[in-house]
């Protein structure tokens, strides 16, 4: 499926790579915005590729955390991310 | 919508046993749908020549969900589909029975949805080869579909984001690159059933496709470049995609990679 724009993030080479599929996924530092961006392509993906590579909340924690970041500082970018219940729903299952 | 966490799932009534493609990872709520098909949709009564012919001659059916995109627009692409599995079928020897599917209970199908994020979707619907088409609400209704898509497509075009294709082909593109993807998986589906590939994953699957077209390119043509848009480098599934309407659009003479496509599609590989 085609996208309707280019997202930004791609004039950022250090935001993402291929993974052994040669599927584009985000590095670990992208921002919320590239999240935001990237997520709307996975969402397209999944009827060609049968694989969902949407980043959810436990993923963008995890890439987080392999840099570094605090909760707090992670909780603070999900909210350029996710909706409030999205946020919510993963506290409950929250996995360190 | 808004791209927050965005998804793609069919969802409404009558929507003949599309797959639910997205459940979300268990623990949080599933994303918001991007795809949201018409309620109470059923055939169209539209009297389009090529409506009939699709119908009678391929079992795919037009639904009424189109009835509000401009005959123009929707017969031209209807035209270059009909255009596409003409020659999957006779240039390639791709059989309806794998593009398509078989049996007058397995009708493929082409409707209109809302849609966020792309203009046209193809969804696969089972494993015998019946798809449907979506075309995006939002980028038509009130709109000169023809002459918005059209712009739509040539801002990507000329920036190189997609493979180049004749001005005059913009608002059919999209149509083009989507049978690209059924094509592949059409491919996929005879690989599966010859044997010739048995229980690799689509995904897998695709990358082997992907270097077996590169090395017919490279050690056949010599060709040095390996990608025909920048769209087609972020994965292989898009890239045979976006090769596949630089085929159709450009004709085999156009590259090194239009020439391995074309003799992979006709079986003459390494």
């Amino acid at each position: 499926m085609i996208p309707k724009k280019i997202p930004k993030f791609v004039e950022h080479k250090e935001f993402y790579t291929h993974n052994e599929y040669r599927v584009m996924v985000l590095t670990d530092i992208a921002p919320p915005y590239a999240v935001v961006e990237y997520n709307v392509l996975a969402g397209l993906w999944i009827p060609s590729l049968e694989k969902d590579y949407t980043i959810y909340p436990q993923q963008f924690y995890e890439m987080r955390t392999r840099i570094g970041y605090t909760l707090e500082k992670v909780e603070e970018e999900m909210k350029e991310i996710y909706t409030k219940e999205q946020i919510l729903e993963w506290k409950k299952n929250f996995k360190k | 919508m808004g791209g927050r966490g965005s998804g793609f799932k069919a969802t409404g009534s009558g929507n003949e046993g599309v797959r639910q493609l997205n459940s979300g990872d268990g623990g949080t709520p599933g994303p918001e749908p991007t795809l949201n098909e018409y309620p109470n949709d059923s055939i169209t009564k539209r009297d389009l020549k090529i409506i009939s012919e699709l119908k009678n001659k391929r079992n795919i059916v037009v639904y009424k969900s189109t009835d509000n995109i401009e005959e123009e627009f929707l017969n031209k692409n209807l035209t270059e589909l009909n255009n596409v599995l003409e020659t999957m079928k006779n240039t390639y020897k791709i059989s309806y029975k794998h593009l398509i599917g078989s049996g007058s209970h397995k009708r493929s199908s082409i409707k209109g949805a809302y849609m966020s994020g792309a203009f046209a979707a193809a969804v696969r619907n089972d494993g015998y080869g019946r798809f449907t088409i979506f075309y995006d609400k939002n980028s038509y209704d009130g709109k000169d579909a023809e002459t918005y898509l059209s712009a739509e497509h040539g801002k990507l075009v000329d920036k190189g984001f997609l493979v180049k294709v004749p001005t005059n082909k913009y608002s059919v593109a999209s149509t083009v690159h989507e049978m690209g993807h059924l094509v592949q998986y059409a491919l996929y589906r005879r690989d599966k059933k010859e044997s010739i590939v048995e229980n690799t994953p689509f995904d897998i699957y695709a990358v082997n496709v992907q270097n077996d077209i590169l090395k017919i390119s490279t050690n056949r043509y010599k060709e040095i470049n390996n990608s025909v848009s920048d769209y087609s480098a972020y994965n292989p599934v898009e890239w045979f995609a976006e090769t596949f309407a630089d085929l159709h659009f450009n004709g085999r003479n156009n590259s090194g990679l239009t020439k391995a496509l074309d003799d992979y599609l006709k079986g003459d590989r390494l």
